[in-house]
């Protein structure tokens, strides 16, 4: 794993470890969609994930803003060579949209919320700009791409003693942008099953 | 919770869980020894006719279509694709492609693009085809097909000149040579026209489909499906080609060189 992204990840961590340390326990308020117990500055969940373009194993921190129906995150992922051929490691910043949710006491169902994420990758052959052999423009990125997806979710609101606020299992299908830009333009020989992919997780926010 | 696991499970086994699109295992490898083999299997007619196309860059709906009027041509021998299959070098790109070329009734061979060797291209690439140099003897006439994409591989011998030679100079008693690459002929490989008898350069990179001659030698440029998605006829005989644009059905009129013989 290159320096940059052990850094990042390690920062992430740390602060969300000093803000733990500092809070008090407050109770739960099951009617509320984000509590923001821990402080503003800390993490409002974690993640562990498999698929969607963002890795075999992925695992992400991220905040949850304006009483949750925004989402910002930063997620991690790896591939082993022996699934993908080479090792891949990537970073994904994303941006969710969950405006509706349904009550059903303890449990919280998010039926459909909008994702975007920025994929980064790297190693040979992957950069922002080609180099100073090609005139500007030459090449698009091949280090970043964009993901779209849509999402659900079905959330478990544990008893106020506990430290987690929900534990969630969620299930996005998410589709990679060149994919998709491909398929809108050949429908005669792609559909969108060609396309499109599924990412499953669990988050616990805390 | 116990549904949970296995939902994972089966969506691991369909494949929808697609980890990374970054990944190098093609699910066909060694494509270019395969077509070759079944090349061999065939007996050659002459004159030959081969087709030429150029960069598809992911034109999927277009290269099939083509893929279905080649097929409905007769005494097509082979398809020679040169370069820029895909717009990134992912696998899943040149897989597409690959699929849709499957469904050729004649064998295809290609050439790689400065495209194709982007992101993990080169890896897949070779994976998926094999060496970016090759050259093989089929009704006579020697073909090579070699990488010309200098600057995505700084610092090597691209295109390697020694091997070009040393190749055109074994060729020596074909009824022709024809080279088969991705960019323009640069000035080292036209130095090579000049010194051995080639009777056809076919090329691609460029949007526009073209027909020239370079120092006495006859070029075809095949142009680029995002442009005009023509494929081309070239029909080979000693000492002539003749070439022939086409679009899916529809071809235009013939242009024929006269070209220089081997012997």
């Amino acid at each position: 794993m290159k320096p940059a992204p052990a850094c990042l990840c390690a920062l992430l961590l740390t602060v969300s470890s000093a803000c733990v340390q500092g809070a008090e326990s407050a109770p739960v308020d099951y009617h509320a969609r984000d509590t923001d117990r821990l402080g503003w500055a800390a993490p409002d969940f974690a993640k562990i994930q498999t698929g969607g373009y963002s890795g075999l194993f992925t695992v992400g921190l991220g905040y949850a803003v304006f009483s949750d129906v925004l989402n910002l995150g930063l997620d991690y992922g790896y591939v082993p060579e022996s699934h993908a051929g080479r090792t891949v490691h990537s970073l994904t910043a994303s941006l969710g949209i969950r405006p509706f949710d349904v009550r059903l006491g303890r449990f919280r169902l998010l039926p459909a919320y909008l994702w975007a994420g920025v994929l980064h990758t790297w190693g040979d052959g992957y950069f922002f700009t080609p180099g100073e052999r090609y005139p500007p423009g030459y090449y698009r990125p091949t280090a970043v791409h964009v993901l779209y997806g849509i999402g659900a979710e079905l959330d478990w609101m544990p008893p106020a003693s506990s430290w987690f606020e929900r534990h969630g299992v969620y299930w996005e299908v998410r589709a990679f942008g060149p994919y998709f830009v491909t398929y809108l333009e050949n429908r005669d020989e792609l559909g969108l099953d060609d396309v499109v992919v599924s990412a499953v997780g669990y988050r616990a926010a805390f | 919770m116990r549904a949970y696991p296995c939902t994972v499970a089966v969506l691991l086994a369909c494949g929808c869980l697609e980890a990374t699109p970054f990944g190098v295992d093609p699910s066909k490898g060694d494509l270019t020894s395969e077509n070759l083999e079944e090349l061999a299997r065939r007996e050659p007619t002459l004159p030959l006719r081969i087709v030429a196309i150029g960069d598809v860059h992911n034109e999927l709906d277009d290269l099939a279509r083509t893929v279905e009027a080649v097929n409905r041509r007769d005494g097509i021998a082979f398809v020679a694709v040169a370069g820029d299959m895909s717009d990134y070098g992912l696998v899943q790109e040149l897989e597409w492609v690959r699929e849709r070329l499957d469904a050729l009734d004649v064998p295809y061979l290609t050439a790689v693009g400065n495209h194709d060797v982007l992101s993990s291209g080169r890896q897949v690439y070779r994976q998926m085809f094999g060496p970016f140099d090759y050259h093989f003897r089929y009704a006579g006439f020697e073909f090579v097909f070699y990488n010309s994409n200098t600057r995505e591989f700084p610092g090597e011998p691209v295109p390697d000149i020694a091997w070009l030679d040393e190749r055109l100079t074994a060729a020596s008693g074909a009824e022709g040579i024809v080279l088969v690459t991705h960019q323009p002929v640069g000035l080292r490989v036209a130095t090579l026209l000049a010194e051995h008898p080639i009777s056809l350069v076919v090329h691609a990179h460029l949007a526009d489909h073209r027909v020239y001659e370079l120092n006495g030698t006859p070029v075809l440029q095949c142009g680029t499906f995002e442009k005009d998605r023509f494929h081309t006829v070239v029909t080979l005989t000693r000492g002539a080609v003749e070439i022939q644009r086409c679009l899916f059905e529809s071809c235009g009129p013939a242009v024929r060189f006269t070209t220089a013989e081997s012997r």
